[in-house]
């Protein structure tokens, strides 16, 4: 059986790209206009069509749980975007009702809710206002006029007259029978009488015996007719209270009735606000002491325990017929749009606060505050995803609202159960809004996962790309979206070719010639960056130079670690060798990502053959430094190994591979190809050139494969081959498939053009052998033979020479074990 | 001349029923106003002290429960020291303003032991007796009644009761007029200002006594500002009080609301105010 004779084809070796598929440049000749300020701004943003629909349908569709979730990166604009979309929409749409809290006379820890068209909360807060303004002065007019005096006196009098007499008839009876009725330090004292002095103990108890009987008995009838008369007496003065109140309700019910009917008039399309007042009215009649007490404490008649009410509280006794207005659309025109921007549980639902009183914490209705649930009712609200995740029971909560189709107000000591101060009820308010959440995407997938209500509640997903096609239209767009963020932002308008730089700048974001990034607020950033440098220079729009001039302050800014690492290259701590050529030897590349800013760091990569069984070690991943998919690519050099050369016989050898002066974890298999040709070179003993680093990833048939950040690795090495001195036989190799995500540095361009330093594309790892060595790697023959001298054919022959020497090795163990 | 209103001596009295011992210290005041001496005077009623040893006697306990009344020794315990927290307390008030003073305990009739110790030119003082919670009417003390009977010139001290701005209230033409003016200048001190006197009776007797009232003030440094009433009734006489500012009257036993049974109480009760009754 032959071995796999596929990819290893000959082929000539790659030639170096040309300088013009190093750099896709923005032709600023395409474009019609001078500077942005002749350009209309979009309405949308371009590129993100998928997004915009889903956000139509999601906010247009009126069912449950069809709320929103856009997904996407950070500074793509889509919260800006969907605040817009929202608030074009909303504006066409019907402004919801208003929502007041008012006091419920039947259970008053349970506020009641009410709900009025828009405007008119706020209209019947003013007019009960007024109507207590007039109880105030009203009220205690009734209660201070002659009319009122006389029938109040009138009653006390009745009432009076009627102890005084019935005290008197006893005093008098008292006295009939010689029984004196005496003050003492304790109360009353009842004795009998001889000659107008209390008698003499001696007296009595010289007295005939039945004659003491008939005293004492007479001593006992009147005591008990006293007692009577002193029980009675709560009783006669409950009855002149009852008397007296119903005196106040009438004389209440006077002033205020016509007030109250006024009002109800006024509302009496409003039957839940007229049922309302109607019980106010009856509540304020029957509790007229209260507004006594208030007016005037220590008035005669007030009773005790009402003014001590009023001695011990701050409330008014007019506080329970306010309106406490809750949401207030009266100023709105269309539906809500509400952004909360820190979504406690608090500021969703809502709150009731408290305020000390005498070292407690009281609360009525009137302190009962909104949340964003309440304000946004009836629209739309917009919140941060992650933002929401981290506050304690705010998504929870806000699922439980979602679910139950209202708004209830609790506090996180009722969510855990906590005893609290005694709190109110409130009564709880339909929900009905759509809610858009925005997060990234790992968010929005763990949320999926592991929350199963959550695709019950956010069913429509707004994905916003993160990059968008680069053609000529979409350049032209791209140019109206900048035009859009400088008359936002009120940045002067660039001139064309500063718009060609930001789109050529906006493709190596998006790191590919063929896209641009999506994520406007890092343009915006460079827009008012360079805004600033035209600023410094005078100039009344943005030239290409200072977007450039933008872009090195920004690289320059961030690039202290990148100077650094080359530094120590350029001094030899970091041992990168340019020139020369070393046998199991490659310069890898790498990518660091620092913040926000990325740079490629060139790595020796190295690999030691020695007696095994076949295994491909690698070091990286044994010292736990290396992650999984770095293990992964290694891995896949074994199956290359095994598939291209061990169909015949087993493959004995035991290949170890480092990342020299690597301290941190690796990861990624960007480097699985020059891992491989490492390995190939150590056993084919075929020098690699030192001058020529490599990236990509390869396959279990030795294709090259595509990675990422290419532009930053070749750039990282360019900087260091930079500095050694450029000798024309430096360069990089990367997988064909990169080719198209090339959008490199000028200098780099400009050396590939002078032919100081060499880009290749290879398809295969044979074709990058042959660029890294310069030796023929060789195909097999139709005999299944590599060409002799081949890279190939020398690896194949140092495996069968390490295969025999294994089974030299392992010859006396099968005689032992025979014998 | 000699003063119309010439006081021996102040007598503070007190008996069982007296909670409050400030009437003493309001003594003291009085007397050094009057630049008189203080005597304080305890009395021990008999008929109450008989009350607690008769079998026959009962008492409406308002509320206290019977087995909680106090003994007859307990009574007797109790009275003696009353006595020497009065003494004590009136030693320190008139040491305090530096008033001559003395104290005594008598023990009989109420009525008879508080008129054998005072004389015509004696002005007795009797402090506050509270109401009894749930009676429906106000039964004084012994020693109230006795007061009321005794035709002598008395001030009626409320609780924390002060006469530094008294008004005079008197019946048009009545012989009590000067006397009445003369403790209520005496009261309101030596310095000259407003005095304000209330003078009851029919239109031209008030028309008729005004003149001289306000000579006989003027000729002592007061400005007379006198306000006429047909008829004394509380609620008048209240609002009347209110305006004026006073913390105290000054009046004569001849008008009909003062000589009422419970006319002085109803004006206590209703505003704390300090009342003199001049005989």
């Amino acid at each position: 059986v032959p071995e796999s004779t596929s990819p290893a084809q000959h082929h000539e070796p790659p030639k170096p790209l040309p300088a013009a598929a190093l750099y896709r440049r923005c032709d600023p000749a395409q474009f019609a206009f001078q500077t942005t300020a002749e350009l209309e701004p979009l309405d949308d943003t371009p590129g993100q069509d998928r997004a915009m629909d889903a956000m139509r349908f999601g906010l247009g569709i009126r069912r449950e749980g069809y709320n929103l979730f856009a997904i996407g990166p950070a500074g793509t604009g889509k919260r800006t975007i969907i605040e817009q979309f929202t608030r074009r929409r909303a504006a066409s749409e019907p402004t919801p009702q208003d929502w007041i809290y008012v006091f419920n006379f039947a259970e008053p820890h349970k506020p009641r809710a009410l709900s009025l068209p828009s405007g008119r909360g706020a209209a019947l807060r003013q007019d009960v206002k007024t109507l207590i303004d007039d109880l105030r002065t009203a009220l205690p007019a009734a209660f201070e006029s002659d009319d009122y005096r006389q029938r109040r006196q009138s009653i006390d009098s009745v009432f009076k007259d009627r102890q005084d007499q019935a005290f008197r008839k006893l005093q008098r009876r008292a006295k009939e029978h010689d029984v004196g009725v005496l003050r003492t330090p304790v109360g009353i004292g009842l004795a009998p009488l001889r000659n107008g002095e209390v008698m003499e103990p001696d007296e009595f108890h010289k007295l005939p015996e039945a004659e003491q009987e008939r005293i004492q008995g007479e001593m006992n009838a009147i005591h008990q007719e006293f007692q009577a008369i002193i029980e009675q007496a709560p009783k006669w003065e409950a009855e002149r209270r009852e008397k007296i109140r119903e005196l106040n309700q009438e004389v209440t019910q006077f002033a205020i009735g016509f007030r109250f009917d006024s009002l109800c008039e006024r509302y009496q399309d409003l039957p839940n606000v007229v049922e309302h007042l109607k019980v106010a009215e009856r509540d304020l009649a029957e509790n007229a002491e209260h507004f006594l007490a208030a007016q005037a404490s220590g008035q005669d008649g007030v009773p005790v325990e009402v003014l001590a009410r009023h001695a011990f509280t701050e409330s008014s006794p007019y506080d329970r017929y306010q309106i406490n207005l809750v949401v207030d659309h009266a100023a709105n025109g269309g539906a809500p749009v509400i952004e909360e921007d820190h979504p406690t549980l608090q500021n969703l639902v809502g709150r009731v606060e408290y305020r000390a009183q005498f070292g407690n914490l009281v609360t009525d209705f009137t302190m009962i505050k909104p949340g964003a649930l309440h304000t946004a009712n009836g629209g739309y609200l917009l919140l941060d995803a992650r933002r929401l995740l981290m506050q304690p029971y705010a998504w929870e909560e806000l699922k439980r609202a979602l679910r139950a189709g209202v708004i209830q107000i609790r506090s996180i000591a009722d969510m855990v159960g906590m005893v609290g101060t005694q709190s109110l009820q409130p009564e709880a308010i339909p929900l009905d809004l759509k809610i858009v959440l925005t997060g990234d995407r790992v968010l929005y997938y763990l949320l999926a996962e592991l929350d199963p209500d959550f695709h019950e509640m956010f069913k429509v997903a707004a994905d916003f790309d993160d990059e968008m096609d680069r053609t000529g239209v979409s350049e032209t767009a791209y140019a109206r979206l900048i035009a859009s963020i400088t008359k936002r932002e009120k940045i002067r308008p660039l001139d064309r070719g500063a718009v060609a730089r930001v789109v050529e700048h906006a493709a190596r974001v998006a790191g590919d010639a063929e896209k641009v990034t999506a994520r406007i607020e890092l343009v915006a950033d460079l827009l008012r960056e360079a805004d600033h440098l035209a600023t410094e220079a005078g100039a009344e729009t943005i030239t290409a130079d200072q977007v450039q001039r933008a872009i090195d302050l920004q690289i320059y800014r961030a690039s202290r670690v990148r100077e650094r690492m080359q530094e120590e290259i350029r001094r030899g701590t970091i041992l990168i060798d340019t020139a020369g050529a070393r046998v199991g030897q490659v310069n890898g590349l790498s990518v660091l990502q620092l913040g926000g800013f990325a740079f490629g760091r060139p790595s020796r990569i190295s690999a030691q053959i020695r007696l095994g069984k076949g295994e491909v070690v690698d070091i990286e991943r044994e010292v736990e430094l290396g992650g999984p998919i770095h293990s992964k690519g290694v891995m896949i050099l074994g199956g290359f190994l095994g598939g291209r050369f061990g169909r015949q016989r087993p493959l004995a050898l035991s290949a170890s591979l480092v990342f020299e002066q690597s301290y941190g974890g690796v990861e990624g298999d960007s480097a699985s190809m020059a891992e491989l040709c490492t390995i190939l070179s150590s056993l084919s003993g075929v020098a690699i050139r030192q001058g020529i680093a490599i990236t990509g990833s390869v396959n279990q048939n030795g294709e090259a494969q595509a990675i990422g950040g290419v532009n930053e690795k070749i750039e990282g090495f360019f900087d260091v081959c930079q500095a050694a001195g450029l000798t024309g036989d430096q360069g990089v190799v990367i997988p064909a498939s990169n080719v198209k995500h090339l959008m490199l540095r000028q200098d780099v361009v400009a050396a590939a053009a002078a032919g100081r330093f060499n880009i290749y594309a290879v398809a295969t790892v044979d074709e990058a052998l042959a660029v890294l060595t310069g030796a023929e790697p060789g195909a097999r023959d139709a005999s299944g033979q590599f060409p002799a001298g081949s890279i190939n054919q020398r690896v194949e022959a140092e495996l069968v020479a390490l295969a025999d020497r294994a089974k030299a090795f392992a010859a006396p163990e099968k005689k032992e074990s025979a014998s | 001349v000699s003063d119309p209103f010439d006081v021996e001596r102040v007598i503070a009295a007190l008996d069982a029923c007296s909670d409050d011992l400030e009437i003493l210290a309001a003594a003291v005041d009085v007397a050094a106003r009057l630049q008189t001496a203080v005597a304080g005077l305890f009395i021990e009623d008999e008929s109450l002290l008989r009350l607690w040893s008769l079998p026959a006697a009962r008492h409406v306990t308002l509320g206290r429960a019977a087995r909680d009344l106090p003994s007859a020794e307990q009574i007797e315990a109790d009275l003696k020291a009353r006595a020497a927290q009065a003494e004590a307390a009136l030693e320190a008030a008139a040491r305090r303003q530096r008033v001559p003073w003395s104290f005594r305990v008598v023990r009989g009739r109420t009525a008879r032991e508080l008129d054998a110790a005072t004389m015509n030119d004696d002005l007795l003082m009797v402090g506050w007796t509270p109401a009894l919670p749930g009676l429906p009417i106000r039964l004084g003390s012994p020693l109230e009644e006795a007061a009321r009977e005794l035709a002598r010139s008395t001030v009626h001290v409320p609780r924390r009761g002060t006469m530094a701005r008294p008004v005079a209230v008197v019946r048009a033409g009545s012989p009590l007029v000067n006397r009445v003016l003369a403790a209520a200048m005496r009261l309101a001190g030596p310095q000259t200002g407003d005095l304000d006197v209330v003078l009851s009776g029919a239109a031209p007797d008030i028309l008729r006594a005004t003149p001289e009232i306000t000579s006989r003030l003027l000729s002592r440094g007061y400005r007379a500002r006198i306000r006429g009433l047909d008829d004394v009734r509380v609620p008048d006489l209240m609002r009347m009080l209110a305006e004026i500012g006073a913390d105290s009257v000054v009046a004569a036993a001849d008008v009909p609301l003062f000589g009422e049974q419970d006319g002085v109480h109803k004006a206590l009760e209703r505003a704390g105010l300090s009342v003199m009754i001049v005989h």
